[in-house]
This record gives C-alpha cells, sequence and structure tokens, in this order.
C-alpha cells in the first residue's frame, strides 16, 4: 500500500465515522422536508460522496452537525427543484413539513392521553411550514438559535420571533388540566 | 426586558432557559435556579413553560427503528462502493488539532511529512507557483459600519463607495498590478473608477461581480434570502463560484438588476425601480408593497433597533417614503396601515 492509499483509507474510516454519527438526524431532518424516503437517502449519499470526491475534511468544520444539516436543506430544496421540472420556485415553497409529536412514546394509552397527544398535533398542524421546521430543529435536534440562523439563512431575530410566535399558538391548546395530566405521565416516564 | 414581565411564550423562546430546562449549561441552570427561588410568584408559569418544552419532541412520522437501521445499512454500503471504485482526494491536514493522542499524532504527522515531500517532488509544478502566490500574500482591512449609520469611502484607485448600515468590507490595503479585488457582506453603492486594465471584483457569498467602470448598489447581508446586483450605469458581469471557478457570467446594463436567491442558487435578471434600491444613498427609505418582516429588516439596519414582535400574523404590504425621519415618526405611518402597536425601549422596539 502506497502513501496516497494511505491517506484514502484514513479520509475514508473519517468520513465514514461521521456518517454513523449524524446519518439518523440527517435523514429524519431530511424526510420531514421531503416526505420522501428514497429521495432523502439519495441526497445523504450524494452529500457524502461530493465531501469523498472534494476531499473535505470534516474535522476542520467546527460544527459538523449544523453544516450536515445546512449541506443536506440545500439539495433536497436543489433535487425537488429539478423533479418539479416547471421550475416554478412557488411549488417548493408549497411543501410541506410534516411534523408532530411523539406523546405515543410516552407508551400509555389511556384515554386521556390519546385526547392531550391529538388536541395538541392538531395545534401543530396548524403552524407554518416554516414554524415547525425551526421547532424540529430546536427541539429536536437542540441546536442553539445561531446554528439555526445559519442552516435556514434566517436572522436571529426572525428565529427568535418564529419560536415564540409557534409557542404562543400551541400555549393555546395547553391548558393547566392538560398540563398536570401530562405532568403525571412523564412523572411515570421518568420512573423508569 | 425584564424576567419577571416574561410569559409562558417568553420563557420558552429564551435560550438561557432552554438550556436550563434541557441541562445543557451550568451557567444557565445556575442562573435560573436562583431565579426562581428568588421569584417565587412566577413558579406556577415557570412550570408550564418547562413542561411545554420538554413536551416538545417529535415522531419519525412513520418510520420505525428498524427501517432507520435499514436505510442506515443500505446507504452505508452504497457509499463503501462508490468509494472503493472513486478516487477521493487526498486528506487535507485539520487547522486545528483536536485529538491530543500522542502517538497517533506523532505516527500520523511522520506519515503526512513523508507523503507531502513525496506529492511535493511528484507534483512540483503545482505546488510551485501556488507557493509563490501565498508569499506575496496582500494584508487586508476590514471596515465595519454598524447598524444605523451610514459611511463613504475612497479606495487607493479613486473608486467611491457609500455603506449602508450592518455592513462587512474588506478591502486590500493595496490593489495588485492586474486586478481589485474586495469582499462585502452587506449593501453598498460602488462608483468604480475606469482601469481596463485591472478589473474590480466584488465577492458576496458565492456571487461574484466583475466591472472596469461603472456605477451600481449591491445589497447582500447574510440574512436575506438574496443578493441583488443593480446597476446605475456602465457594464457589469454576475457569476456564480462554486469553489474556485466562476460558472457563466451575466452582463447587466444600467436600470438592470439580478438576484441570486440563495436557497435556490439562482440568478433572475429583471429591471427595476431606480428609486426604490438607490433611495438609500439620499437619506430616504423607500418601501413598495413591502411585507412586514421587510419593512422590520429594514428599519433595524437603518436605525440600529432591535425588533421584538410580541403579535401574530401581521400581514398585507406596506408603501411609504420618508426622509430623514425620526423611527418613531416611521412606526407611526406604518403601525396605522398594517394595525399594530409599538413600544419604543431604548434600542428596542416591542410590536404588539
Amino acid at each position: 500500500m502506497d502513501k496516497k492509499e494511505v491517506f484514502t483509507e484514513m479520509n475514508k474510516a473519517a468520513l465514514l465515522e461521521f456518517y454513523d454519527s449524524f446519518y439518523e438526524d440527517l435523514f429524519l431532518y431530511g424526510f420531514k422536508l421531503s416526505q420522501s424516503k428514497e429521495l432523502t437517502e439519495d441526497c445523504v449519499h450524494d452529500i457524502f460522496l461530493e465531501l469523498w470526491e472534494k476531499g473535505k475534511n470534516l474535522a476542520d468544520v467546527s460544527n459538523k452537525k449544523a453544516y450536515l444539516l445546512k449541506y443536506l436543506r440545500r439539495k433536497i430544496f436543489l433535487k425537488m427543484k429539478t423533479l418539479h421540472s416547471e421550475t416554478d420556485l412557488d411549488i417548493v415553497k408549497e411543501i410541506k413539513f410534516g411534523l408532530s409529536l411523539s406523546i405515543e412514546a410516552m407508551m400509555i394509552r389511556n384515554q386521556t392521553n390519546h385526547e392531550v397527544s391529538q388536541r395538541l398535533n392538531l395545534a401543530i398542524q396548524g403552524l407554518t411550514n416554516r414554524q415547525k421546521e425551526i421547532l424540529f430543529l430546536k427541539f429536536q435536534n437542540g441546536l442553539n438559535y445561531e446554528e439555526i440562523a445559519e442552516i435556514t439563512q434566517l436572522s436571529l431575530r426572525r428565529i427568535y420571533n418564529l419560536i415564540h410566535e409557534s409557542i404562543s399558538s400551541l400555549k393555546k391548546y395547553f391548558n393547566s388540566i392538560t398540563i398536570s395530566f401530562i405532568l403525571m405521565i412523564q412523572s411515570v416516564f421518568y420512573l423508569f | 426586558m425584564n424576567f419577571k414581565d416574561y410569559n409562558i411564550a417568553d420563557f420558552v423562546s429564551d435560550e438561557s432557559f432552554q438550556n436550563y430546562c434541557l441541562k445543557k449549561d451550568s451557567a444557565s441552570t445556575f442562573f435560573w435556579e436562583r431565579w426562581i427561588i428568588e421569584n417565587p410568584e412566577k413558579k406556577d408559569e415557570v412550570d408550564e413553560a418547562a413542561l411545554l418544552l420538554k413536551s416538545l419532541k417529535f415522531n419519525g412520522d412513520g418510520i420505525s427503528g428498524l427501517e432507520l437501521k435499514q436505510s442506515k445499512d443500505k446507504v452505508r454500503t452504497r457509499l463503501e462502493n462508490q468509494f472503493s471504485s472513486r478516487n477521493g482526494k487526498i486528506v487535507q491536514l485539520p487547522k486545528r488539532k483536536k485529538i491530543f493522542n500522542f502517538s497517533i499524532a506523532a505516527s500520523v504527522s511522520i506519515l503526512i511529512l513523508i507523503s507531502a515531500s513525496f506529492l511535493a517532488y511528484k507534483n512540483w509544478d503545482r505546488i510551485g507557483p501556488q507557493k509563490n502566490e501565498t508569499s506575496f500574500r496582500v494584508k487586508y482591512i476590514e471596515k465595519v459600519i454598524p447598524m444605523g449609520k451610514k459611511s463613504i469611502i475612497t479606495l487607493g484607485d479613486g473608486t467611491k463607495i457609500k455603506i449602508n448600515g450592518g455592513t462587512k468590507l474588506i478591502v486590500p490595503e493595496r490593489f495588485g498590478p492586474d486586478k481589485r479585488e474586495l469582499f462585502l457582506e452587506g449593501e453598498a453603492f460602488f462608483q468604480v473608477a475606469r482601469d481596463e486594465k485591472r478589473p474590480f471584483t466584488i465577492y458576496t457569498g458565492n456571487i461574484a461581480t466583475k466591472v472596469l467602470g461603472t456605477s451600481f448598489n449591491i445589497k447582500a447581508y447574510p440574512q436575506d434570502e438574496r443578493i441583488q446586483v443593480a446597476v446605475a450605469s456602465g457594464k457589469v458581469s454576475v457569476a456564480k463560484e462554486t469553489g474556485h471557478q466562476q460558472e457563466n457570467p451575466i452582463y447587466l446594463k444600467p436600470n438592470q438588476k439580478v438576484d441570486y436567491n440563495k436557497e435556490y442558487n439562482s440568478l433572475k435578471v429583471g429591471d427595476f425601480d431606480v428609486e426604490e434600491v438607490f433611495s438609500w444613498r439620499d437619506n430616504i427609505i423607500r418601501f413598495k408593497d413591502a411585507s412586514f418582516d421587510q419593512v422590520v429588516d429594514d428599519l433595524e439596519r437603518w436605525y440600529g433597533v432591535e425588533f421584538q414582535v410580541k403579535k401574530n400574523e401581521i400581514n398585507g404590504g406596506y408603501s411609504g417614503e420618508y426622509k430623514n425621519k425620526s423611527l418613531e415618526n416611521v412606526l407611526e405611518g406604518v403601525s396605522f396601515a398594517l394595525k399594530f402597536k409599538y413600544k419604543i425601549e431604548e434600542k428596542i422596539v416591542i410590536i404588539y
């Protein structure tokens, strides 16, 4: 094995390691943006292949997750644009961001919980796609506002405002009774 | 704003409060634990906010854990095959070393040394000129115009630049013998001194604007969705840049503009309203059927203030023109048309 091959092997291993740690985050974000499993897989695949071909070293990137999510977002929009041959940008803008709460994950299937879950999901469906996307990046991926601003190319203030608006509308569906039920469910959940 | 005035949505939207609830950093935890003890009357709201925040967990929309695992393996296999069949570039050295495993670091650096000299030997023609270039490295000056301010500068070649608020300009101390280049983040109006031998290029994001001698306006704030180049006189070429390569340029004539959409990486040529694009130079704020978000962005830059929007859904377009007017004056007009209330507290404008 000559020196070049050694480096090639090192780079390959490093990239696959990043792939292993970020695939789930990338896939779920991409799937929510595109609603298509195949398209998301293709895009993630293309990203890593491009990184490989460019010899891009992710170790240089200070925030890898944000970098990859931004890359994926762009890639998905581009791919969807080419799929919609009309090249009408409005079509891309119309695309839904699928989001629903995973209250089911709390594994308690009584009547009340079902109601809370339904009610909240209704509230979530009432949000705009942009609001859903920001909520997802914030509370699912745990990114900070600056990173979200970088990924979505919006201003920090707008990110804050989008979160604030979403929470204000969700709050209307949260009354103190539902709250106390969730509190109860959560404390049961924490026991495990 | 005082935390005592916070409502539930304010709490949930506050990053330090989020970090406290999700136990992400100790400074926030320290602060909020103490604050809650000192402000027992806010306890109910804090609890409710924390609960709402913690219940914001989303599901995979029908994708099960198993499916995710299968998808991951499938794409990984595809990648591994591609990696073996195509040649990747040689790995670059990380600029900052983060790993401090000395034995690995030592062996890696020896390897790199060996193969660097090997490569240098093999590719001397390619590496040679690059090295030359860096030895002539130009010193750059950074000029930052804060929000709410404007500035005019004249460069060594006679080019005049009027710079709008919230803009960063990076110019070399001295232009080279064959080209004039600078970097812009924000908005500026250029009157480029004619010099056929040294084309003048302005880099904004991945758009390069190239001219010989003309006047034109570039608007390229990082937070905006688009970069806009609008030409007043002369001829201007605008090209997308991918890596270090420029794609086919678009040529603009006077009164033409090009909009580059960052998200879709697309260029669109069109005519523009001279008064709308150039009015900022004459201290006129001008809105033409502008959305509320656009109005807010412009006013933040113009007056150096920050907006906090507490009202949902402010719709409709706004048109209006203000010359040398105070912020209050402008808000008076906009708030009447778009039906909202406002409060100015020093550098913060609250919309409700």
